[in-house]
């Protein structure tokens, strides 16, 4: 969780009850920042969105070690990033010229080694419909689930969500 | 052995029983599209009057937090409610406001 920008950490105790927040570190993670999204894998890895690009930073017992921007991108630009709980793929949302629909669309990039990634894939047309913007993922902490937004030409949105199974394909097709 | 109709009609009571005790309480009751992206908890969350986005999920299904925004006539935002529903062992709450002194912003959540 973020408060002001700030990190910070909740152990749930029960169903109903969290504990008091503990401060992390004072990455700012919010727009003052530059940063539009950030996500989290099981080890306490985050990938956070700052100024289009993919960055890392790893909590750690006395604050957090902070990472680089990943490699493999290029000159792909996002706003919203959500990697798996592993963190051996992220999808995030962008545009590039001649292959979007001319609204924003979700891409997958897989891990290669550490900090490198693959060049984003377009995601096929039954997530990226043709008549509205398609961002905002998310895939599920126990990674089962892929949450997108679906947006369309009168401005409302919409949560949509599908099984990551479908997401497999891709990474046979590396 | 010659079965009865009362002992049939049993077992299709017993066979009910236990296909109703598999269905899912993770996700608001949803079940996972394996295909096709469908909408989130349809009603529920994704209502038509509203945009949603902006989801969380616990490590096990069993919350769900995501960000409601009203818009006016000319879709310019004039209102946002962080929302958040769980599973109270029994039941799904309805939907309730988050805590915004515990929460700023939508949480992520890793193992429960």
């Amino acid at each position: 969780m973020e408060s002001k920008g700030c990190i910070w950490k909740s152990n749930k105790i029960n169903d109903t009850l969290w504990a008091k927040p503990v401060f992390v570190d004072s990455l700012d993670l919010s727009s003052r920042n530059g940063v539009s999204d950030w996500s989290i894998t099981a080890d306490l890895t985050l990938f956070y969105v700052q100024n289009g690009d993919i960055r890392t930073a790893r909590i750690q017992n006395d604050g957090i070690v902070r990472g680089e921007k990943i490699t493999g991108l290029k000159d792909f630009k996002t706003r919203h990033v959500g990697v798996s709980p592993g963190g051996d793929y992220l999808i995030c949302d962008g545009f590039i010229e001649g292959i979007n629909n001319a609204w924003v669309d979700n891409f997958i990039s897989f891990r290669k080694a550490e900090n490198s990634w693959t060049y984003p894939v377009h995601l096929d047309s039954t997530i990226n419909t043709k008549t509205a913007g398609n961002y905002f993922p998310r895939i599920s902490p126990n990674g089962e689930v892929f949450f997108f937004s679906r947006q369309d030409s009168t401005n409302r949105s919409d949560i949509y969500w599908i099984s990551t199974k479908v997401l497999e394909k891709y990474k046979n097709e590396l | 052995m010659k079965t009865t109709s009362f002992e049939l009609l049993l077992l299709v009571l017993v066979l009910f029983s236990c296909k109703q005790q598999t269905e899912p309480t993770k996700y608001l009751e949803q079940k996972i599209p394996p295909v096709q992206p469908e909408l989130f908890a349809k009603g529920i969350v994704s209502v038509d009057s509203t945009s949603e986005s902006m989801i969380s999920v616990t490590n096990d299904g069993l919350a769900v937090y995501f960000t409601r925004y009203f818009k006016d006539e000319n879709g310019n935002t004039n209102g946002v409610q962080s929302l958040y529903s769980r599973f109270d062992g029994v039941k799904w709450t309805g939907l309730q406001l988050k805590d915004k002194t515990m929460f700023y912003r939508t949480p992520r959540f890793i193992n429960d």
